[in-house]
């Protein structure tokens, strides 16, 4: 029965589980490991979860805390953003501009800070400032200013990388 | 390129599919954070006070015929209470593992633990070997043991003064000891945690 609903959790969240370890890891192994150890904390939690919070928050709360604080292998990470085989990219990447624009994405995310990541990933994921503020504990007022920071940054790392 | 556009790629979908043997296969590896990496520093540092205590206290209770079977006893003692400080610090270390309160909770809680983890390492680890060096000096007076320390016999004001000298010098070498085992341990992992709480509360 636990084990099911877990499942099904999982699987509704796989999308997501694989782009925060897109967007925090740099190689393919620190990538797998962050993967395993989020759903081994995912799996942990999981019998705690009494409904307190929405399952979605609950869950990116697990993710990002697991995400920050994961040991990554930082010799490995000199080579940047190679793009895993079997982990991440769409389907219809067969359209080389779409793989491109991912790597973009992924490259002007990666030049932020890990709690800035967080911030993007929920911002992306289009989660209410109310929400990101019960995930990330910062108050909405907080998170307006340094969202408004952020784009920018985004902005300009997009901007490096385009041109 | 706007960010809309990068909404828009970050929606698109993916192949993204965790199969059932992925995932027991993920559920049976260890875990890979600083918490578990401490916590197996702390499992190797009781096998070590075992491995340790039992070959210290077999020698004590066999050296001199025996005479010095009471220091084997402060051992096991010693080794007693180092269990009680194994499984207070590993709760401790537990606490530190949930991982389903905001971002901003979990830092602090790691933080605010890890802080009291270290003070303990660092106030057991100095105080050992003054209590232990003064429990010996009297255990040498009271069964007069025939030992001599640069030619100074045990039961002399000399021997007392050399005695407590060359305690002190160890006293401060393992204070000085701790702290760089304590820095080069979770040194950088405070630091980490002080630093993405400093960039949460910036405004």
């Amino acid at each position: 029965m636990l084990e099911t609903a877990f499942l099904q959790l999982l699987q509704a969240h796989t999308g997501i589980l694989h782009k925060v370890c897109n967007l925090y890891c740099r190689n393919n192994t620190d990538r797998q490991d962050l993967l395993q150890e989020m759903m081994l904390q995912l799996w942990k939690a999981f019998p705690g979860y009494r409904g307190e919070a929405k399952p979605g928050t609950w869950m990116y709360r697990v993710v990002l805390n697991t995400a920050i604080t994961h040991i990554r292998n930082e010799k490995k990470q000199a080579q940047v953003l190679p793009l895993p085989g079997n982990l991440i990219l769409p389907e219809e990447d067969d359209s080389s501009q779409f793989n491109e624009q991912w790597k973009m994405l992924q490259m002007a995310i990666q030049r932020l800070t890990d709690i800035e990541k967080a911030m993007v990933v929920l911002y992306l994921e289009k989660k209410t400032y109310a929400e990101m503020e019960e995930i990330l504990g910062v108050r909405q007022g907080a998170l307006r200013v340094k969202m408004n920071r952020i784009k920018e940054k985004l902005r300009q790392n997009v901007h490096l990388y385009t041109h | 390129m706007e960010l809309d556009e990068l909404e828009k790629i970050w929606k698109q979908p993916g192949h993204h599919s965790l199969l059932q043997p992925d995932i027991e296969q993920a559920l049976r590896h260890r875990a890979r954070n600083e918490v578990s990496r401490m916590r197996g520093n702390l499992l190797s540092e009781l096998w070590v006070a075992l491995v340790s205590v039992v070959l210290v206290s077999v020698f004590y209770f066999t050296v001199l015929n025996g005479r010095l079977w009471e220091i084997g006893w402060i051992y096991i003692l010693l080794l007693l209470v180092f269990l009680v400080y194994y499984f207070a610090k590993s709760r401790l270390l537990k606490g530190m593992l949930s991982s389903t309160g905001s971002v901003r909770q979990h830092l602090e809680t790691q933080l605010k633990k890890l802080d009291t983890y270290t003070r303990w390492y660092m106030l057991t680890g100095t105080l050992l070997v003054p209590l232990l060096m003064t429990c010996f000096y009297f255990l040498l007076q009271y069964k007069n043991i025939p030992l001599q320390l640069q030619g100074v016999s045990v039961g002399s004001d000399s021997f007392a003064a050399l005695y407590f000298a060359c305690t002190a010098v160890l006293s401060a070498g393992s204070y000085f000891f701790n702290k760089w085992n304590v820095d080069v341990r979770y040194g950088k992992y405070i630091k980490r945690l002080k630093l993405l709480l400093a960039e949460l509360d910036e405004p």
